[in-house]
């Protein structure tokens, strides 16, 4: 059942990290489905390389282990464009005082330092052959598709409401 | 993350629950390879596709992926599941009885369809017609064989940790094995 908390932690940490500085307010801010996606678009390099790095034991041509050069090219261009969106959703779990840290340079290296361990503490050896398969099946898609899908499962996952873990991220609305 | 995760764990808990007698009397059963569980996944998938679109029609809107691209995208999966169909049809079989042999794949192939997509479509609410329409443009330029195998891959994963599993030590799908 690790896979599934993978997502859900990465995005928990990266929410705590921002909202624990925030001042104690009546309405929780959430995250809305863009803000999710463009920092998991944000933080995908990250999650890769520490998901390589835990998979050590996975044979040396195993896609986490060596990802394909297309593949990390296309992820890390994938950070530049979502960076804006994803300050503003740390901007607004911050909250309105502390609101500036999301605008320094130190923003995404401190969610980053969160996220690795994070990564590391979830992931099981057990686990890395089948997150080989997962990564190395989806990495075809777009960087952005990609954190949509994480993001959109997220959401959904707010549905359900006895299983869900709190996360910053708004529930998705029927659409009319 | 849950809810996504049901249509590939619960497309095969109904395959072996529909065998459970059979399954049960059989302890040395092995587990099902995952190339044989992927099958199966991309058989039901078409009528499950369908199956959404009918649930969710009322509350999409009508330029939403589901429905704008509806048979286009269930086109792009039946050609698909032809392509594995026998490796499907052994996927139903693992774990079948006697009176499970003597039916001609023509005659259960459309049962297992059926059956599956309309209780897979039945654990669905209304209200994630928005997610799984975002879910599924998202993943639209993915080979349908790709999002099989990374189904299989989510549940061979869960099975790790599953106290089910832990407590039988028999997984239903067979281990996801690193490569040498």
């Amino acid at each position: 059942m690790r896979i599934p908390r993978l997502a859900a932690t990465a995005l928990l940490w990266a929410g705590l990290a921002a909202s624990s500085a925030a001042s104690a307010q009546s309405a929780r801010p959430c995250l809305t489905g863009n803000e999710a996606e463009a920092l998991f678009q944000v933080m995908l390099p990250d999650m890769i390389r520490e998901m390589g790095r835990v998979c050590a034991g996975l044979p040396a041509n195993a896609f986490l282990r060596q990802p394909t050069p297309a593949f990390l090219t296309r992820i890390n261009a994938g950070v530049a464009p979502a960076m804006p969106a994803a300050q503003a959703g740390i901007r607004k779990l911050l909250g309105p005082d502390a609101g500036f840290i999301a605008d320094s340079q130190f923003a995404i290296p401190a969610v980053r330092a969160i996220i690795a361990p994070a990564i590391a503490q979830e992931v099981k050896p057990a686990d890395c052959p089948g997150l080989d398969k997962i990564v190395t099946n989806l990495a075809p898609l777009p960087p952005r598709n990609l954190a949509a899908v994480f993001a959109a499962l997220l959401q959904l996952s707010q549905n359900d409401e006895k299983r869900a873990p709190r996360l910053p991220i708004c529930p998705m609305g029927r659409p009319r | 993350m849950k809810m996504v995760l049901k249509p590939a764990s619960a497309a095969l808990c109904m395959a072996l629950a529909m065998q459970s007698v059979q399954a049960a009397e059989r302890e040395t059963a092995e587990c099902m390879p995952a190339r044989n569980a992927e099958a199966l996944v991309l058989m039901i998938a078409p009528a499950l596709i369908t199956q959404m679109q009918q649930r969710c029609t009322s509350v999409l809107p009508a330029d939403a992926y589901l429905l704008r691209s509806g048979p286009a995208l269930v086109e792009k999966y039946e050609a698909a599941a032809a392509a594995v169909d026998t490796e499907a049809m052994e996927a139903f079989r693992f774990f079948g009885g006697s009176e499970l042999a003597e039916l001609k794949n023509e005659t259960l192939r459309p049962l297992i369809r059926e059956q599956m997509a309309k209780g897979l479509a039945g654990e669905f609410k209304v209200d994630d017609c928005a997610g799984f329409d975002l879910i599924f443009s998202n993943l639209d330029p993915l080979p349908p064989a790709n999002l099989a195998r990374v189904l299989i891959a989510i549940v061979q994963t869960m099975d790790n940790g599953s106290k089910t599993n832990r407590k039988r030590k028999k997984p239903d799908i067979c281990p996801a094995l690193a490569k040498p």
